[in-house]
């Protein structure tokens, strides 16, 4: 005969919680877990990660395909674009990208007034703003940097002696990350600048990409060059055509790309960077990465209940 | 917590002529306010400055003049000290997308709590706001009272010692609102949290607070116990079967001060001797006594004013 266990369940009431408080740190950590979940759609359903999760997976198909090209037509090798032209190539998905994934680390938390909730924790509107910031930073470098590092991996796999190839080659990762990081401040700083100035997600993503296809176009037009009878290429705008091409948002980390792989392009709006001391679209670019990220640190600055 | 004790209470807020002023327009003017362990109304009509308090209690705003001490912190300590704060706001401020306990332990760890605690109260505040069977719907999907409810949890999740509540039962049914002061009191009472509500209601401030600083026009007009407000006054209300003017006349003519109050009359007592005179009146004018009874003071009498 078995003695019948019984066990009964008692309601102790409201426990008051007297466990660790981690402070400011905790606080920041868990914003940047939340918006590095929410850019990638991670604990949201298929629909919420089903674009990120294409949009990163045509950032690193032209790594594969350059691979493969590397391992069929191996004579062919020299004329494949390489780790220099890999983001130029995929600009426009990463930029697409942040487009997407900006306005959701940023807009939801105004329309929704859960921003009033983050405000009386015990955190300041600067380390709400500097979290949001840092995580998008995150995803958009990882992003930025997952196809030219399995470029990389796919390279030195298809060499013939992968230790000789890492040895001729590293410099390729310094600057490849070298050139992730400019191309990933701008994509985090001005697509969240912009967000900042809606609460719908929709509308700004079109703003971003407005903004980026807009000044595109305006340098491109202002800084096109036409054939002369000697048959030169000379800018329409003549001496103004470099001023004007460092108003597009794409022509600057372009030119600092190519500047660290130390190529030459014949874009002739890069040209007409080129006409510049190199420091001068570096600076340019400098102040325009402190400047929206100052602005935008004064929006959450003016932000009440 | 490092908020002092004065005569055996713990004091959680203080101000001292606060003043906050937005240009040309003050919204707070120069105004003491002591905020006590326990359940305390901040009674006031719309544009009072209950709204401009409250966001100097939380550091959201700087006082244009006067000193705020929350919990013994000074301004520089105010951030650290919302760590032991919570608020719920009048506002719609919850995420519709997620789910009420992903959302309230997402809060507990902004608070400061580590992510394995706060995935533990972030359950048991659910449960005592009676949503720990929906907790895994998204947010989205409530209704009104249970909206309310997220709010009040997330305000309760870090275990605060303080808790502003503005307007907590705005939008809510009747229903609805019963459950939510039932829950305000629970939360005073039994969780041992302090409250500080904030509305423009005075039978829902009577209903569940303790002490009630009234606000006017960015001044405090009164602070007190809520007993003191309700307490027994110098008038007894007389319900009589009929003529309240030959009563009230009569009253007069032997000085004592009486008035109509729509069916009833009200007397002003001097000294007890004058319920002689009362029932010598009544009896000589023929009237039936239904009842007579000292009146209690109310509510709405402070913004009455004193002649009502």
């Amino acid at each position: 005969m078995t003695e019948e266990t019984r066990g009964e369940v008692y309601d102790l009431g409201y426990q008051p919680y007297d466990g660790p408080r981690e402070g400011r740190t905790r606080s920041l950590k868990a914003l940047w877990v939340n918006s590095v979940r929410s850019t990638l759609g991670i604990g949201r359903g298929a629909l919420a990660w089903i674009i990120p999760g294409l949009l990163i997976g045509f950032t690193i198909l032209p790594a594969v395909g350059i691979v493969a090209a590397n391992v069929i037509a191996e004579p062919f090798a020299e004329a494949l674009p390489g780790h220099p032209e890999y983001y130029q190539g995929v600009f426009l998905v990463l930029f697409v990208f942040s487009a997407i994934a900006a306005p959701q680390v940023l807009c939801p938390d105004r329309r929704d007034g859960v921003i009033a909730l983050y405000l009386v924790r015990p955190i300041t509107a600067t380390d709400y703003i500097v979290a949001r910031w840092a995580a998008l930073f995150t995803v958009m470098l990882l992003v930025v940097l997952a196809g030219q590092t399995l470029l990389f991996s796919g390279l030195i796999l298809a060499a013939g002696d992968p230790v000789e190839y890492v040895r001729e080659n590293w410099t390729d990762v310094v600057r490849f990350v070298a050139s992730g990081i400019v191309i990933s401040l701008l994509l985090t700083t001005i697509p969240l600048l912009i967000s900042s100035f809606s609460t719908r997600r929709v509308i700004a993503a079109l703003m971003i990409v407005g903004s980026f296809f807009l000044t595109t176009a305006f340098a491109a037009a202002l800084s096109e060059c036409e054939a002369t009878r000697e048959g030169r290429c000379e800018p329409v705008t003549r001496e103004y055509a470099r001023w004007f091409a460092l108003t597009g948002l794409e022509q600057t980390p372009t030119y600092v790309n190519d500047q660290i792989f130390g190529i030459t392009d014949d874009d002739p709006r890069l040209n007409a960077l080129g006409d510049f001391h190199p420091a001068v679209p570096g600076a340019w670019f400098g102040f325009l990465m402190v400047s929206s990220g100052a602005l935008l640190w004064r929006r959450y600055q003016r932000i009440g209940l | 917590m490092r908020s002092y004790m004065l005569a055996g209470v713990a004091v959680l807020i203080e101000t001292e002529s606060l003043t906050k002023r937005y240009g040309s327009l003050t919204a707070l003017d120069a105004v003491d306010i002591r905020v006590e362990e326990g359940i305390t109304g901040l009674l006031g009509p719309n544009g009072a400055g209950k709204s401009t308090a409250i966001k100097l209690f939380l550091g959201l705003l700087k006082p244009s003049n006067g000193t705020i001490d929350v919990m013994g912190s000074g301004p520089s300590e105010r951030v650290t000290a919302r760590a032991r704060l919570g608020y719920m706001p009048e506002h719609d401020c919850l995420p519709s997308m997620v789910s009420a306990t992903e959302f309230l332990t997402h809060m507990a760890q902004v608070s400061g709590l580590p992510p394995t605690e706060a995935k533990v109260r972030a359950a048991d505040v659910l449960r005592h706001v009676s949503l720990d069977e929906e907790r895994y719907r998204a947010i989205g999907g409530y209704s009104t009272g249970m909206k309310q409810r997220v709010k009040l949890a997330q305000a309760l999740v870090h275990d605060p010692v303080l808790v502003l509540l503005d307007e907590p039962t705005a939008g809510l049914d009747p229903a609805g609102r019963e459950e939510m002061l039932d829950l305000v009191k629970r939360t005073g009472r039994e969780f041992g949290i302090s409250i500080l509500l904030s509305s423009h209601l005075m039978g829902e401030v009577e209903e569940t607070c303790g002490r009630i600083i009234v606000l006017e026009d960015g001044r405090v007009t009164q602070a007190d116990a809520v007993s003191q407000f309700t307490r027994e006054t110098d008038e007894v209300v007389i319900d009589v079967t009929g003529h309240q003017e030959a009563i009230v006349a009569a009253m007069r003519d032997r000085h004592v001060e009486a008035s109509i109050d729509a069916t009833s009359v009200v007397v002003k007592l001097k000294d007890e001797d004058e319920y002689d005179v009362i029932r010598d009146v009544v009896a000589e004018a023929g009237a039936g006594l239904r009842r007579m009874t000292a009146r209690r003071g109310e509510l709405r009498d402070i913004f009455r004013g004193p002649q009502g």
